[in-house]
């Protein structure tokens, strides 16, 4: 049965940016903190808190998964999360969705050049 | 040091972590505030650490509770150990760590906060929904200054109509509000105008609608004080100011010799204003308290004007209530007003924007008719906001320029938008005066977006037929290949039955090029000329923002072509720019465009011929102009300045008069003795009221009042 993905969205800045950080690589916490720093150029921090907070909700709704370390040097406080399927998914989803928004906020952004009425 | 205490108190707050949380997260948190504390300080890890404890606490582990009880909580791994401190106290046999007491403390804190936040903003909101259970609609109380007055208006002297003595617009007072035949017996009242009318004369001039009459033509025929002669600074200037409650953009309007109950006749000036409010003041200022004063909001139960963030438009700031100018039936003595307001209804629910039709009588400021009529309406169509193949009215982005109009036993109302926030539509909606109810919509874009009715505040003009003109803004035209859509056009509206049904239009050559460079047709209002010698009687005369006037057969308005504008009578490249409206008198047409000075344009065999200008230059939006006169004679030009259109208000208005005999000789301005008579801040399009020997202009937060001075 096909999975209804629209229950998933929209999606919160903060899951957002972790699932795009999490489709290249598999990553730690501190790892995808830098990862969402470099893709938003320093413009998109998250603190621990909440990205764990984030972390936790996408595990529980079958977006990501906890994967094994990459070697057995790596520090035990690294845990390391994968991208699912399923998360894949809704994050086309989420980026078509982003698109209708960018391309109505465009529009509107012109008819603001400003005009007078 | 100072970095051990900090890593110290960052692991007692993981500590209070939910344990479930902290035994999955702790550790790699811990590990990050070691990896960055150094290069990015410690402030902003305790500030997300302390968001993460409510958020844990509260918005996840107390909700997961309230949501799956307690039971299925008990079966997750460490819940055992999550029991809130209160929920101790039915363990007493289990002992509390002093840790333990110290973290239930501060989550019950947070929580209880957060309990007593919520209930505090349902009681507010119960207290809206309580209070409007049934019917009962917190605005559809405005609250009358003085209370407890009847509305009695047996006493009303009735003026003349002011077209009456207008040559070659007879007839037109048959239908056309300001000129309306009075139902001389009124069911609704109870009264008989018969024996008013029989005293009323010599008449004294009433102003009931914008411009003065349905036709628009800004002309006051009834005026016997103020002449070309004594408007001058040594005999002319400010008399006194009311003061008022928000900005004035509506044109202030004038009924003599009211019997206000309990306070005697007087003749009545009504000031309408951006913070909701009506006023009604003594118009020959007796005093500058108001007579009575209504306020259409009601900020103690939430209900207020909009913002100009609310429209997202700066426009009119800083508070959006009362712009469009109201019209009174002298018939009912009724003022009819449309007011926009957010109403909140708790901090958890969105604010929601209404706008609403509110009928008050003339006597007292109470509402008649069951009133006020909330703003509702949709037609079909695939254009912007469409849902399921309807267009429905967007309160919020609707925006209510237009000056109401008062024709065909209807009152009028128009719409266009807020600096064009999208989705917005043309709408043209219709009412019954004395029961409220809608009898007519008509929208100008069903099938795309904009074409604004906002005409730069000027009124919708109606003709002794009972057609309605309007001029549209923006948008896209596919009338022309059988299309419902019509930006810039001017367009002819009748009523069949219900229905207000579109019965001939015009539309510019270069529609398609007006639009796209945000040059709306319809950034003024239409002005119907009376009637005219040979093949083409009927006139109408407007202009844009392109700054090109038309002048349009309004029995063959010429529809659409794409290569000239033959189609209209008469096309002249005049200013840079027209915002509002012209005027018409004694076969004048005045125009005041932007960065323009006054033109007067004599009507000569159904064509206008530029006879003479104004010394003064207006800068940007230009103005409305208004005369005064005595029949054909005395003949006065009166014109205020408007704030650019992109600055902040700050500037005084300054009020112009020019002798219509020959508008190159300008007989006053507020200015030539500022002191004494310099007027409030400067609005746009303030058109002046004048009226039985006064001049009234509207500005920021008053009303300025001009008149002959005192003999000393």
């Amino acid at each position: 049965m096909k999975q209804d993905m629209s229950q998933f969205l929209p999606l919160s800045p903060a899951s957002l940016h972790i699932l795009l950080a999490l489709v290249r690589d598999d990553l730690h916490g501190y790892g995808i903190m830098q990862e969402i720093a470099r893709q938003s150029e320093g413009q998109y921090k998250l603190g621990p808190g909440t990205l764990y907070d984030n972390l936790k909700k996408l595990m529980l709704q079958g977006l990501i998964e906890e994967t094994a370390p990459r070697s057995s040097t790596s520090d035990p406080r690294r845990r390391y999360y994968r991208l699912k399927g399923l998360g894949r998914n809704v994050l086309s989803m989420e980026v078509e969705r982003l698109e209708g928004v960018l391309r109505e906020a465009r529009s509107h952004l012109r008819a603001l050049k400003p005009r007078r009425t | 040091m100072a970095r051990s205490l900090a890593r110290f108190l960052y692991c007692c707050l993981l500590r209070l972590h939910p344990p479930s949380f902290k035994t999955e997260f702790a550790n790699e948190m811990l590990w990050i505030f070691d990896e960055v504390a150094e290069r990015q300080g410690v402030l902003k890890l305790f500030a997300d650490g302390l968001l993460s404890l409510v958020r844990q606490w509260i918005v996840r582990y107390a909700l997961q509770k309230l949501l799956i009880g307690d039971a299925a909580l008990s079966s997750w791994p460490s819940s055992t150990h999550e029991l809130f401190a209160w929920e101790r106290i039915a363990f007493p046999a289990t002992s509390l760590s002093i840790p333990r007491m110290l973290q239930g403390s501060m989550v019950s804190f947070a929580f209880i906060a957060f309990l007593s936040f919520l209930a505090i903003d349902a009681g507010k909101a119960g207290t809206v929904r309580g209070l409007s259970g049934g019917s009962w609609d917190p605005v559809s109380a405005p609250r009358p200054v003085r209370e407890g007055f009847q509305t009695d208006v047996s006493d009303l002297a009735v003026g003349e109509g002011n077209s009456q003595a207008r040559p070659g617009v007879a007839g037109m007072a048959s239908k056309a509000a300001n000129d309306a035949e009075p139902n001389l017996s009124s069911p609704v009242l109870g009264f008989d105008l018969t024996t008013v009318r029989t005293f009323a004369s010599p008449a004294p001039a009433q102003l009931l609608t914008a411009q003065f009459d349905n036709a628009r033509t800004g002309a006051n025929l009834n005026e016997r004080i103020l002449t070309p002669t004594n408007v001058n600074a040594a005999q002319f200037g400010r008399l006194f100011t009311f003061k008022v409650d928000g900005d004035v953009y509506a044109q202030p309007l004038y009924v003599p010799g009211v019997e206000v109950p309990g306070k005697g006749k007087h003749n009545l000036l009504f000031v309408a204003t951006e913070n909701d409010s009506v006023y009604a003041f003594d118009a020959d200022g007796a005093s500058t308290t108001p007579l009575w004063h209504v306020s259409l909001a009601n900020s103690s139960d939430g209900i207020t004007p909009l913002s100009e963030q609310d429209v997202s438009c700066f426009f009119i700031s800083p508070r959006v209530g009362i712009t469009s100018t109201p019209v009174i039936d002298l018939k009912t003595g009724t003022l009819y007003v449309l007011a926009r307001t957010k109403e909140r209804k708790g901090l958890l629910n969105a604010d929601v924007y209404k706008q609403r039709l509110h009928a008050l009588a003339i006597t007292t400021g109470v509402e008649k008719f069951g009133g006020p009529v909330e703003i509702k309406a949709s037609v079909k169509g695939t254009g912007a906001g469409h849902s399921g193949g309807q267009i429905a009215f967007d309160p919020q982005t609707e925006n209510p320029r237009a000056a109401l109009l008062l024709a065909n036993d209807s009152v009028y109302l128009a719409w266009g938008s807020s600096c064009d926030v999208v989705p917005y539509h043309g709408w043209l909606l219709a009412y019954d005066p004395t029961t409220l109810v809608q009898k007519s919509v008509f929208n100008t874009s069903p099938d795309a977006s904009d074409s604004a009715i906002w005409q730069g505040d000027a009124g919708p003009a109606a003709d002794k037929d009972g057609n309605v003109f309007v001029v549209t803004g923006n948008g896209e035209f596919d009338a022309a290949t059988n299309g419902r859509d019509f930006g810039d056009s001017v367009l002819k509206l009748g009523s069949e039955g219900q229905h207000l049904t579109l019965l001939d239009y015009f539309t510019p050559s270069n529609q398609a090029q007006l639009n796209e460079r945000d040059n709306d047709l319809g950034s003024s209002g239409p002005v119907l000329l009376a009637d005219q010698p040979g093949a083409r009687p009927h006139l109408l005369v407007t202009a844009g923002k392109e700054g090109k006037i038309y002048l349009i057969d309004r029995d063959h308005m010429g529809k659409y072509q794409p290569n000239d504008d033959t189609h209209a009578v008469q096309t002249i490249s005049a200013s840079h720019g027209a915002f509002g409206a012209m005027a018409y008198w004694n076969q004048n047409v005045f125009f005041v465009g932007s960065e323009t000075r006054l033109q007067d344009y004599a009507v000569d065999r159904g064509r206008l011929k530029l006879k003479a200008s104004g010394p003064t230059k207006f800068l940007d939006s230009g103005a409305t102009p208004a005369v005064s006169s005595n029949g054909s004679k005395d003949g006065v030009v009166w014109a205020v300045s408007s704030k650019n259109w992109n600055e902040p208000a700050g500037k005084p208005a300054v009020l112009y008069a020019y002798d219509a005999a020959d508008v190159g000789h300008q007989i006053y301005s507020t200015e030539q003795n500022s002191q004494r008579d310099r007027a409030g801040i400067a609005l746009r399009f303030a058109i002046p009221s004048v009226v039985n020997g006064k001049v009234y202009v509207g500005a920021k937060g008053e009303v300025d009042v001009y008149g002959l001075l005192p003999l000393h």
